[in-house]
């Protein structure tokens, strides 16, 4: 993309600096859109006025959804962004790297076994199991990936891409000796969806998310030179070990922190940073953070539509999302081919 | 290039048909300890006067209490009428049944989308399943109670109305045998001060249980297949309520063999095991002419003595599915298919 590349080239501070506070605008504004719609009318005086249930409804069911929505979005989106120039791959998305194939796993055994426990922790102990298999898997596929000591991103890829069809063969196994009563929980589990969370909760996760946005961020010139090719960008001083292990890191960490909540929710963090690097060109400086603003206004659009298409049901929102992605990714993919470019 | 995604289709579409059993007849749980204890403990029904009402004559409630009294209200009412819940939603058919059989399924201001019984619930707002209530439609009905049923997948979505002040109690639907089935509309009458009530519809149901047992003990005892799941193939064990009314009326359940309470099996096992009664309780969908599906998907088996003498019965409209307070008709209905004479 020469022309872009140039485009990019030439983005200014100030560029920079306006871009995202219209993006930042744009998120707000589709997060208090989103907390206005859902299953139940709100009466808006009420929210505002006396406590009362409109009131409750907003404050501990609506407003924590979107936030959640939010963070989810915004932490697919930017992962995406940052996996696919440090794989070198079109097609990296948070899902292929194992995090969501191990989390989904560790959810399951412990959806598997665990007593339907209430009160106190107990609600924690899917999420908590879950973020471990996250972490452990993350580590495994690093592990593997290493090729005489480097992070090579085709054998990471096949890493990734292999776990989680392991993964996913695992789940089907537990699936089908365990009791009956409990598939359904599973299923419901792997369907993904964004549920309500106490604050406190949201707090940590948005801690954890941001920690891994600002270090994927830091890494944006690296990752831009990363599209010159390995040996041009070692030639200009990148040390590409410890630069890819920090993305991967940072990735795996803001993946595992989500999808530990909300099950694997797929196509945001894929057609999410395609879209914007359409849109905005190839300048990581600006794209990462576009791309988490960006994934936050797609995922709390699909739970709105989630919540109010079906009315007073709900539809689960990785079905929204792999709707509206799939077609829309085709769509990228043909023009693509159509006007010969690469990525 | 997307495993994940697509393999977790795989393992939603295969079994979807499972799922639909387990939500058909809820939470069905075997799920040990935690729940149990909330459900049945004694801190659960606190607030219900459960010590004093069987001191009050029958009939009870406000609208037909026939014993005139001198002063204006008791402290025995006050109890009452303190702890009583006015507003209830109930998120498992069994409970929904449960509150109607024990007269105050006026008070029931919202039920779940697998609600099926009795006729009122059809003009009742429906919001989700016990696994995943709609929060927000559930809190809009403003109940001051919530009954649910234990499960692995529905902890946050309870601590989610909790957090939004609803009172919720976790009841176990007990799909285990009768006697959970006894101990969960037990449970339930005491949460909403009931307990007479509740202990009058357990005398109908052992008196119709008990019926059906003695008419039955002379007889001989066929081999009985209960089918819950069709693709994968899901018999009701030994330790399930189904089970257990195969044995109150009087059949040999081929399933004992493999114990457990839903045990999968294959279509070997079942041919060998030569069922002569089949009863195919798998149907997800109400369908008029639900025997005559049945019978054609079992025609193409005409050795097994069940499809030869045409002895194959359906769930009886999801009858057979809902373990509550219907278990005399349950009863009732197994003694039919399992002794006809």
């Amino acid at each position: 993309m020469p022309a872009r590349s140039a485009n990019a080239a030439r983005l200014t501070r100030s560029e920079l600096r306006r871009s995202l506070l219209l993006l930042l605008a744009a998120t707000v504004v589709t997060c208090i859109a989103g907390a206005l719609v859902g299953t139940v009318t709100l009466d808006l005086a009420e929210v505002w006025g006396v406590a009362g249930t409109d009131r409750t409804i907003f404050v501990s069911v609506r407003l924590p959804r979107v936030l959640l929505a939010a963070i989810v979005g915004a932490a697919l989106a930017v992962a995406g962004a940052a996996l696919q120039p440090t794989l070198r791959n079109p097609l990296a998305s948070p899902d292929i790297i194992g995090v969501s194939g191990g989390a989904a796993l560790a959810a399951v055994f412990a959806l598997a076994v665990l007593p339907a426990g209430y009160g106190g922790m107990g609600q924690y102990l899917v999420p908590m199991a879950a973020f471990v298999g996250a972490a452990v898997a993350s580590a495994l596929v690093y592990q593997l990936s290493l090729v005489h000591g480097r992070l090579e991103p085709y054998t990471q890829i096949l890493v990734g891409v292999i776990f989680n069809t392991f993964a996913a063969s695992l789940i089907l196994l537990v699936s089908a000796v365990v009791d009956m009563s409990r598939t359904h929980s599973i299923v419901f589990w792997l369907m993904g969806g964004i549920a309500v969370h106490p604050y406190p909760v949201l707090g940590l996760v948005a801690l954890l998310v941001g920690v891994g946005t600002a270090v994927l961020v830091r890494e944006a010139r690296t990752l831009d030179l990363l599209s010159l090719g390995d040996e041009t960008a070692e030639h200009l001083g990148v040390d590409l070990g410890s630069s890819r292990r920090r993305v991967f890191a940072a990735a795996s960490l803001m993946v595992g922190a989500v999808v530990a909540l909300t099950g694997v929710i797929t196509f945001v963090g894929l057609i999410v940073p395609h879209l914007m690097r359409r849109i905005l060109g190839s300048d990581n400086r600006l794209l990462l953070p576009a791309s988490a603003f960006a994934g936050a206004i797609f995922l709390v659009a699909c739970d709105a539509v989630a919540r109010v298409a079906i009315r007073p049901a709900e539809l689960p929102v990785g079905a929204i999302t792999a709707m509206v992605g799939g077609p829309f990714f085709i769509y990228l993919l043909r023009r693509r081919s159509t006007a010969g470019r690469d990525l | 290039m997307r495993p994940n995604c697509n393999n977790s289709f795989v393992v939603a579409s295969k079994w979807l048909g499972v799922v639909l059993f387990a939500v058909a007849i809820s939470a069905a749980t075997p799920v040990p300890t935690g729940a149990a204890e909330r459900s049945t403990g004694p801190a659960a029904v606190a607030p219900a006067p459960k010590t004093d009402i069987p001191e009050q004559p029958f009939p009870v409630g406000p609208e037909t209490r026939a014993f005139p009294s001198s002063i204006d209200i008791s402290p025995f009412e006050r109890l009452r009428f303190a702890g009583v819940p006015e507003r209830i939603v109930s998120l498992t058919p069994g409970v929904t049944e449960t509150l109607f059989a024990l007269g105050i399924g006026p008070r029931v201001v919202g039920i779940s989308r697998y609600c099926d019984h009795p006729e009122q619930v059809s003009t009742l707002p429906r919001v989700g399943s016990f696994l995943s209530p709609v929060i927000e439609a559930v809190i809009k009905l403003e109940p001051d109670l919530v009954i649910t049923s234990p499960s692995p997948g529905n902890r946050n979505a309870v601590e989610a109305l909790e957090r939004a002040g609803l009172r919720v109690e976790v009841v176990d639907e007990g799909s285990a045998s009768l006697d959970t089935i006894r101990a969960s509309i037990l449970t339930v009458s005491r949460l909403v001060g009931r307990d007479l009530e509740g202990s009058l519809l357990l005398d109908r149901i052992n008196s119709a249980v008990n019926t059906v047992q003695a008419r039955v003990s002379e007889l001989s005892k066929p081999r009985v297949a209960v089918v819950v799941g069709y693709e994968p193939l899901v018999l009701a064990g030994p330790s399930s309520y189904l089970g257990e009314l195969v044995r109150v009326a009087g059949g040999k359940n081929v399933a004992d063999t493999l114990g457990g309470k839903w045990p999968r099996t294959g279509l070997e096992f079942l041919l060998a095991a030569s069922p002569e009664i089949l009863v195919d309780a798998s149907m997800q969908e109400f369908d008029q002419d639900e025997v005559g599906t049945i019978t054609r998907r079992w025609a193409r088996f005409p050795l097994v003595p069940a499809v030869a003498d045409g002895r194959i019965y359906g769930h009886g409209g999801f009858l057979l599915l809902r373990p509550g307070p219907r278990l005399a008709e349950q009863a009732l209905l197994m003694g039919r298919y399992v002794h006809p004479e």
